[in-house]
């Protein structure tokens, strides 16, 4: 009698569990994420360097800019008047481009890219560097109508989307060193200097 | 053999061309607590590239411009309840590592704090000579903590004005961050709905404000409209009626 109880109570309860268990159950997991691609490490103003004629430019926002060297800055010292902003001589981990690309990857609405701070100082200044952000594809839009100093503010906003950021949104980041004709430039000179630029990505 | 040569240049060049690939997860925090309680979340980093990436993390409190962007301040400040482990540490190849955050809620402070949780990558060693820049890429975490039972909710919504985009103002003289969804209705002089503009999660930091301009698809005729604009948040909904002039 006691099997037979115990028998029809399994019974029951594997019929209950079969009701209990009639449907499916979807899971939904979608994480939130930003992503940060960033490919240049390095942007150099090399005024000594021989390898290039002095002719070799820049498209910086539809602006020519001359590459730094020798052959550039001597022609500089031959005739302005006033200032001259120069494109990198070269740049390292960019394949050959003269631009650093970011790229941003997200499935947030906001998103800001900004300068939050700037390392280090130059003998002639950091406000002599200028940056420029261009969109290239995507969402959002460059806050630098011109190539604007790295001081200009801080922190200095360099392209961000209010609104739709969703999805991958590509931007040439460039950079420029100005010039001035009448700098008084130490007799050892000036060379192996660095700053370093803190680029922030947040979504607020 | 030429085929996998290529892929080996391949490989190497696109090793060389990246310096930085990180995405966080979640891309923001947003807690509620009750006063003195307490919280430990997980966020990961992961690390898009074949080499280890050394991050270190830093906390910054901040406000929101009325711009939306992100602004050091300590008018509203977390980071002192705020407790990140590991500070210090090492994303493998293509891998990920999990950071725990420790919220304390202030039994004193009403109202939503904020601090941000920066992890910074190290600048890649350069070449010597020049004048060098050289960039260290970082991501920050967003995190909002509210203190349950203290909310002190409000907004104002101001729509309206002249441009082809449709200018909009709101205020938080509340407490609490708002962080406000939905759309301005546009209408033409003879009432009829010409276009539906979407507000999506805009926040706007308490005791601050913030400015948007909401562009139509396409261009509006040249006239005046009458807008509609309804906000919803978690504390609310908010309307308000205004007129836009396009030139």
């Amino acid at each position: 009698m006691k099997r037979k109880l115990v028998a029809l109570m399994a019974l029951l309860a594997s019929l209950s569990l079969a009701q209990t268990t009639d449907g499916h159950t979807v899971t939904v997991n979608i994480p939130s994420v930003l992503q940060l691609d960033l490919n240049a490490s390095d942007y150099k103003f090399d005024f000594a360097d021989n390898s290039l004629t002095g002719t070799e430019t820049v498209n910086v926002g539809g602006t020519p800019y001359t590459k730094a060297s020798w052959a550039a800055y001597e022609n500089f010292l031959n005739t302005a008047t006033g200032t001259q902003d120069f494109a990198p001589t070269s740049l390292t981990g960019t394949g050959g481009a003269d631009y650093g690309t970011v790229t941003v990857l997200t499935n947030r609405a906001q998103w800001t890219v900004k300068i939050s701070s700037v390392s280090g100082s130059l003998t002639l200044g950091n406000g002599r560097v200028k940056v420029f952000a261009e969109k290239v594809s995507g969402k959002g839009a460059s806050w630098t109508t011109t190539p604007t100093p790295i001081t200009a503010a801080s922190p200095l906003t360099l392209f961000n989307a209010s609104s739709g950021g969703q999805g991958k949104s590509t931007y040439k980041l460039y950079y420029l060193f100005t010039m001035d004709i009448n700098d008084d430039i130490p007799l050892a000179g000036i060379n192996d200097e660095q700053i370093t630029v803190n680029l922030l990505l947040t979504s607020p | 053999m030429k085929r996998p040569l290529v892929a080996l240049t391949s490989l190497l060049l696109a090793q060389a061309l990246a310096q930085v690939n990180l995405a966080l997860s979640p891309a923001r925090l947003e807690l509620v607590l009750p006063p003195g309680g307490e919280v430990t979340e997980v966020v990961r980093v992961r690390n898009g590239l074949d080499r280890e990436e050394p991050l270190s993390v830093a906390l910054r409190p901040f406000t929101l411009t009325p711009k939306g962007d992100v602004a050091e301040s300590d008018e509203r400040n977390l980071c002192p309840h705020l407790t990140v482990t590991p500070t210090a540490f090492t994303v493998p190849p293509k891998g990920t590592a999990e950071v725990r955050l420790t919220l304390q809620a202030p039994p004193e402070a009403e109202g939503t704090l904020a601090c941000l949780v920066v992890f910074t990558a190290q600048p890649r060693p350069t070449t010597l000579g020049g004048l060098r820049i050289t960039a260290s890429p970082s991501l920050g975490l967003a995190v909002y903590l509210t203190l349950r039972g203290t909310e002190k909710p409000a907004l104002r919504a101001k729509v309206g004005g002249e441009g082809k985009a449709l200018p909009v103002l709101l205020e938080n003289p509340g407490n609490v961050l708002q962080r406000v969804t939905g759309e301005a209705r546009v209408f033409d002089g003879e009432g009829k709905e010409v276009a539906r503009l979407p507000i999506a999660e805009l926040p706007v930091f308490p005791g601050g404000y913030r400015e948007v301009a909401l562009e139509p698809e396409a261009p509006l005729p040249p006239g005046r409209y009458r807008v509609v604009l309804i906000l919803e948040s978690a504390y609310g909904r908010y309307a308000a009626e205004g007129v836009w002039a396009v030139p």
